[in-house]
């Protein structure tokens, strides 16, 4: 993984992509706005509009593997829910088909395809920013907004745990599969020969955290000194910041009108 | 004997340039030396032998059959191996489960288990620190005990991936000692390693790797007289050799005592 | 004053929470500025609990019992943020010691020199100079995870040195390097100037090559110091530590120098081997 960017030169040695000079506040606000007009009405062609929006971000920034599988997980999720609302919903009334002899209805698959296409448009929007900006990039915002890079690194270091339990996982399997008999197939296989295994993962995942952490004491991560590094050049920052808030008001102000008005 | 035998053997990782291809070899000395440099294919070759990696072609005979072929259990029962990492190794909480949990892999006898897994860490010298978590131990006795993983399973051919490094003098001599009797008794020891002291000292065969294939077998004073080859595999001769050369000689050693023999006037 | 010029180490004791022996005993030491020191010893013996001390580690960072004394340069571990910044560590197990923060190899060196509040133009000059000097120089686009575990070593080291230290302490620092980036670093080291260096190695041919003095730790104890000469003609067997190849070629001939010791070294073996013939 290459970034065009580095830490220490403010100023863009190669060509930034488009999606690297929008800052991560601006990305977070547009995930908050997106999720409040998907939720402001529910006309089923306003959805599939803003699942394209998101869609086409992503596929115009960086797609990988990870994106695909979380999406395929989301999919699968909301299938199974248009399975389950389209038979057990509490306002099911008029049979849109049936197969089998189980009857599907229209009001729960209305129902499950809105809820559907809402959750489609926070995965593709948090995907999006998940795939444009790097644990490195965050860290050097949030420090640039007013952080003390101690609060950063504690922030930080939980998005660390997760992915190096992940990789400490990986390698207790492949130890297994060297040393071990078993192959492991089935889920009930899998689930079998890591039990034994969590404690120790556990502790390994935070003696390596304890490592990490006094090694960064040593190399002085909280010197007060630290220098102040030129700001990342964002485009139009303040102002996406400004009109993003905006409307991100006005959409929760006219959804407690519509409410208080019964409407 | 104990023999590894490798037909036409080829492997490729999927997008990436590197690639393993090996016409004929037979590795048949009790021990055995792998050297190269780094991204030779040395340790494609002990994966491909454990069975991690499956050839794309060819055929890996171990003592006359295809191992490809064979049960899981009859695997760890021909092949053993010790990563070049034992962190990579080792998952169980204590000492001795870990070395259990190895044993119970191939039998379900208790009584075995227990006494098999405590004979290995004697072995090692392990034996007192049984109740330990793994991670307590230091970085020599935590490669030990992943060697004693391997002891107490107790297959025909052990695989070693640069069993010296980071270990410490004590623990080279014993795991030495213990490579010496594991051969006398009919096993096989492979390992990788750039020790090319230890080569010289200990083995009397040697493999040479260089991209991805087999480019000299032979012994150890074979290897270190041909300057060229060792300069272009980047292999750094026994240090004895670049003692003499200090004072004009540049004559193949392989340790002290081998100059010893040839120099001293008696 | 004389003190500011030296590491004085006095009557250091040390044991961690929970266990009954203490992993340093009475330790009593002095170097020189300017002077390399190779510490060796096996498992056990107290060494990488000396340089954990040293470095600050015990007991600012993690907590275990110390009694005794000791000072860098007239400074002590109390006075931290000082104290920190005048040394450079690398400890075992080098990819524990990358900040997780950095995607590229240049980042991981930045950070060091971000902290200590170098301006950017400086630290980007630092960074290109201590790639160079490490061989890291193609890899400071690379992400630092992509490294083999000799390059992650040769990165840490990196780290320690761009801040310009005065005081390098190194645990086994090359364990994972192949011996051609070891006898590169050894290279290196041999060239260092103006920093005091500790290091912790099981390279003793090498660290004969370099060393102005050696200790010899053997069960939380200094059993025996001074030059690499005096050192290795006097091993106790129980130590359990093999002399240089170039010591052991020479007890065998039996080629001594004039002082009656063997040589330990390229420079000395030359010495006996002219006054020899």
């Amino acid at each position: 993984m290459m970034t065009d960017q580095t830490l220490i030169s403010g100023t863009p040695q190669v060509k930034r992509k488009w999606y690297q000079v929008i800052d991560p506040i601006t990305k977070l606000l547009f995930i908050l706005d997106m999720t409040l007009l998907s939720f402001a009405s529910p006309n089923l062609l306003l959805q599939v509009g803003l699942i394209l929006v998101a869609t086409l971000l992503l596929l115009f920034s960086k797609l990988n593997s990870t994106t695909f599988k979380a999406l395929g997980f989301s999919l699968f999720l909301i299938v199974t829910m248009l399975i389950i609302q389209g038979l057990f919903y509490s306002h099911n009334q008029t049979v849109l088909f049936s197969v089998l002899g189980i009857s599907f209805y229209k009001e729960g698959l209305i129902y499950a395809t809105m809820l559907g296409c809402r959750v489609l448009v926070i995965i593709l929007t948090s995907g999006f920013f998940m795939v444009t900006t790097s644990i490195s990039e965050n860290a050097a915002y949030l420090e640039q907004s007013g952080l003390s890079y101690k609060t950063v690194y504690v922030l930080m270091s939980v998005c660390y745990i997760l992915p190096e339990m992940m990789r400490n996982m990986r390698k207790i399997q492949q130890a297994q599969k060297v040393r071990g008999t078993n192959p492991q197939k089935t889920l009930i296989q899998k689930l079998k020969s890591v039990l034994p295994v969590l404690i120790p993962l556990v502790i390994k995942t935070l003696d390596q955290s304890m490592a990490r952490s006094i090694s960064l004491q040593l190399r002085g991560f909280d010197n007060p000194n630290r220098t102040v590094k030129t700001s990342q050049q964002y485009h139009l920052s303040r102002m996406l910041h400004i009109s993003l808030t905006g409307l991100a008001i006005l959409l929760i102000g006219w959804k407690i009108w519509t409410k208080i008005n019964g409407l | 004997m104990r023999t590894i035998e490798l037909n036409h053997l080829t492997f490729t990782y999927p997008g990436r340039s590197f690639s393993l291809s090996i016409e004929n070899q037979i590795l048949a000395d009790p021990m055995v030396a792998i050297v190269g440099q780094n991204g030779a294919g040395k340790s494609t070759l002990f994966k491909l032998l454990t069975g991690l990696l499956t050839p794309q072609a060819g055929v890996i005979k171990i003592n006359g059959t295809d191992f490809n072929n064979l049960k899981p259990i009859e695997k760890l029962r021909q092949v053993g191996i010790t990563f070049q990492n034992p962190d990579d190794q080792l998952f169980n909480p204590t000492v001795q489960r870990e070395v259990e949990w190895s044993v119970a892999q191939v039998t379900d006898d208790r009584d075995k288990i227990a006494t098999q897994a405590l004979n290995a860490l004697v072995r090692v010298g392990l034996d007192a620190r049984i109740a330990e978590n793994p991670y307590d131990l230091s970085l020599s006795e935590r490669k030990l005990l992943s060697v004693a993983t391997v002891l107490a399973v107790d297959p025909a051919i052990y695989l070693f991936d640069e069993p010296m490094m980071s270990l410490d003098w004590e623990s080279r001599r014993k795991l030495t000692a213990i490579f010496h009797e594991l051969a006398d008794s009919g096993h096989q020891v492979v390992t990788i390693t750039h020790d090319m002291d230890w080569v010289a000292a200990e083995f009397e065969s040697v493999y040479v790797m260089e991209h991805g294939k087999f480019g000299f077998a032979g012994s150890p004073r074979e290897l270190f007289s041909d300057h060229e080859l060792v300069d272009r595999v980047g292999l750094l001769p026994p240090r004895i050799m670049a003692v003499a050369e200090l004072l004009g000689d540049s004559q193949t050693y392989l340790s002290v005592d081998d100059y010893w023999q040839k120099n001293h006037d008696d | 004053m004389d003190e500011d010029k030296r590491i004085v180490v006095d009557n250091l004791t040390s044991r961690y929470p929970g266990t009954t022996q203490p992993q340093l005993r009475g330790i009593n030491a002095e170097v020189q500025a300017g002077q390399v020191v190779g510490i060796i010893g096996n498992s056990h013996s107290g060494k990488s609990t000396l340089c954990r001390v040293l470095a600050g580690v015990i007991s600012k960072i993690v907590s275990a019992e110390v009694e005794g004394q000791w000072r860098l340069f007239g400074r002590r571990v109390d006075d931290w943020p000082a104290y920190n910044a005048m040394t450079g560590v690398v400890l075992q197990n080098p990819a524990g010691q990358l900040s997780g923060l950095s995607d590229t190899v240049a980042d991981e060196i930045a950070f060091d020199l971000i902290n200590q509040g170098l301006a950017e133009n400086l630290i980007q000059k630092r960074i290109e100079k201590v790639a160079a000097q490490m061989g890291l120089s193609a890899q400071l686009h690379l992400h630092p995870e992509s490294l083999s575990g000799g390059q992650i070593q040769r990165l840490a080291i990196a780290t320690a040195i761009a801040t310009h230290p005065t005081v390098l302490i190194l645990d086994d620092p090359t364990s994972e390097m192949d011996p051609l980036g070891r006898r590169q670093f050894f290279h290196w080291l041999a060239g260092v100037k103006d920093t005091t260096v500790l290091i912790v190695t099981s390279e003793i041919d090498d660290l004969c090559e370099i060393a102005d003095s050696v200790w010899v730790m053997h069960d939380g104890q200094l059993v025996s110091k001074g030059t690499p000469g005096d050192v290795f003609n006097h091993l106790a067997t129980d130590w359990q530590i093999p002399a240089p190849t170039i010591t052991q070629l020479a007890q065998k001939m039996n080629w001594r120098m004039a002082d009656g010791q063997y040589p330990v070294n390229a420079a000395e073996l030359k010495e006996v081997r002219y006054a020899h013939n």
